[in-house]
């Protein structure tokens, strides 16, 4: 997606243009008003004359007319469910059923037009629901669910069928990546009850993933876990960083795709619509323990552990927990009934992992594991099977791997301790695993930042304040901060979020407590500071400790 | 609604297959059916 304004023609093609030079085959552009709408037009002109066919899709939040302008011009259009047709205003109210159809029946009348409109054009179109912004209506019906995410959808899309238009794809975006899961697959399970007919294409995405190495392990978890699954037919990855650096990002998830797996009649015996840990009993080795309800434990190889054992203090949070020449291990093939029987016989619980050199796809063979193994045996869960031999991986393919494999099994409940070893270099290998279990939801051991990816509504520079706020705050252990460009998907993206940084104006900042705004139209420049006020006025600051050397 | 467990998102969580999609065409573009793009739509 574009971040330039819209209405700056210029600056909208160019980019179009960077997007598809570095490989982007779809590209989305704002479209806030029907004003905003019109120049579509001559974007559309610009980038046709440059010689580019890419399609462009128009992004449309709150308002019907803007759709109807757009798909005059672009081949696609967005709409959001959650607000095309309603305001947010975080109501609280009880809908009879008669209330509910009819608020449906207003839906209808305010869609079904742009239904037939895109019909009769041969546009696209992409119902869009985002955990951020569910309607009053769904919120109360369905709660802040991944049921109400796919409920938002399904209505909409019943009234696209109702016009005998089936030109249409289906996302479930969140910025939580348990959350997109689990609504991608009731999604999918919900179409697959509904007929054969449903098998409309999905668009994947984790929103607000945020930047660096955090937004692409937040994205290889959620998008990487339904690529795994067989899920999704686009992707994008939403990175608050230049639009040009998601693309081969995107491009690496959807070729990093494991296939193959083990074909066996087992069934798995946890919920994979809805998120609980494998209840597993706990075990101590050198004083920490693990499985059960403690932390899932980060370990480290003997090998590493020693090339860094004299410099533990300046590694802070990164620091191994424990070391797996110490845990007296199983490692299994899962396949193995015989083997895995005889440890389910015997009378303690066992840490148990997957054998290396077996040549299965990981997520398929832990999840086999966890499936046969009696629940109280604990898990060590790995990235890989095949640990490298000092030939050099590029980073961001292990890094993706590593989040895809151990991510997916993490939101499916099962793990109790992590190694990574596909990252042959002991600190970064400690650093992955850590940013893989805090992106999971697994452990919270820095500030977690929930950013947008900027877009044309942006009201200021994303990029820049959101490395102001991770420098202003980035000590602040456990606390959850949003930031966002407007207050499209600000108030409910930040659902989950402690503190709140939203554009409300052009150079004017709101900022939020939870869901709540607090503080309006506070100058930018003097926006951080007054969040550092925010959060020691709830009590959530501490000051910054003395800087700990980097790892590597 | 069906259960939990009555519900199946993919056929064999052991083994990979790939969802079946319809095509849908956005412009000269098609997504679904066999092709798994990355993109920004």
């Amino acid at each position: 997606m574009i971040t330039s304004d819209t209405r700056d023609t210029q600056a909208c093609v160019k980019e179009v243009l960077q997007l598809a030079a570095a490989g982007c085959q779809i590209v989305r552009i704002t479209a806030q008003t029907k004003k905003y709408a019109e120049n579509l037009e001559n974007i559309r002109d610009g980038v046709r004359v440059a010689g580019c066919r890419v399609p462009l899709v128009a992004d449309i939040h709150f308002k019907p007319d803007a759709a109807f302008e757009a798909a005059k011009w672009v081949e696609k259009i967005r709409v959001n469910p959650g607000n095309y047709a309603d305001k947010k205003k975080f109501e609280v109210r009880e809908y009879s059923d008669d209330q509910y159809e009819e608020e449906l029946l207003r839906i209808r009348e305010k869609f079904a037009p742009l239904v037939r409109l895109c019909k009769d054009l041969g546009r696209a179109m992409r119902i869009g629901t985002n955990h951020g912004s569910l309607s009053d209506r769904i919120m109360n019906r369905y709660g802040d669910t991944p049921l109400g995410m796919v409920e938002s959808a399904l209505e909409f899309a019943r009234i696209a069928r109702e016009e005998d238009y089936h030109n249409f794809v289906f996302s479930m975006k969140a910025s939580n990546p348990k959350v997109m899961i689990e609504a991608y697959r009731l999604l999918v399970a919900r179409l697959e009850a509904e007929g054969a007919d449903w098998n409309y294409p999905l668009h994947l995405g984790v929103t607000e993933a945020g930047d660096g190495e955090d937004g692409r392990i937040k994205s290889a978890i959620g998008i990487g876990s339904l690529l795994a699954d067989g899920i999704g037919d686009t992707v994008r990855v939403s990175l608050t960083e230049d639009a040009v650096h998601e693309v081969p990002v995107a491009r690496a998830l959807v070729e990093a795709i494991p296939t193959g797996g083990i074909a066996n009649g087992v069934r798995e015996n946890w919920n994979p619509f809805e998120y609980e840990r494998r209840r597993t009993e706990v075990q101590e080795v050198n004083g920490v323990a693990f499985g059960g309800l403690e932390l899932p434990r980060v370990v480290t190889s003997r090998r590493k552990f020693e090339a860094i054992a004299h410099k533990l203090e300046a590694m802070g949070d990164y620091q191994p927990e424990l070391v797996d020449d110490d845990l007296d291990l199983v490692a299994l093939d899962p396949r193995d009934d015989e083997a895995i029987s005889e440890v389910n016989r015997s009378g303690v619980p066992r840490l148990l992992t997957v054998a290396n050199g077996l040549e299965l796809p990981v997520i398929s063979a832990f999840r086999l594991l966890a499936a046969k193994a009696d629940a109280r045996h604990a898990i060590l869960l790995k990235d890989t099977l095949s640990p490298p031999n000092g030939a050099g991986t590029d980073f961001l393919t292990t890094l993706l791997r590593a989040a895809m494999n151990l991510g997916s099994l993490i939101c499916d409940g099962i793990g109790d301790a992590v190694l990574v070893q596909g990252e042959d270099a002991p600190g970064q290998s400690l650093r992955l695993s850590y940013n893989i279990l805090q992106a999971a939801g697994a452990r919270i051991f820095k500030t977690d930042y929930v950013a947008c990816p900027s877009c044309g509504r942006t009201l200021f520079n994303l990029q820049e304040t959101t490395q102001r706020i991770r420098e202003a705050t980035g000590h602040l252990k456990g606390v959850r901060i949003a930031v966002m460009g407007c207050i499209v998907n600000g108030p409910g993206e930040m659902a989950d979020a402690d503190f709140g940084y939203v554009g409300g104006a052009p150079g004017k900042i709101n900022l939020y407590v939870g869901k709540k705004a607090v503080k309006f139209n506070i100058p930018e420049g003097e926006a951080v500071e007054r969040l550092q006020d925010l959060i020691r006025e709830h009590g959530r600051w501490i000051d910054a400790p003395a800087k700990v050397a980097e790892v590597s | 609604m069906a259960t939990a467990s009555e519900l199946h998102y993919c056929k064999d969580l052991f083994y990979y297959s790939r969802r079946e999609t319809r095509e849908v065409t956005v412009g000269e573009v098609k997504m679904g059916g066999g092709i798994l793009s990355w993109c920004n739509p």
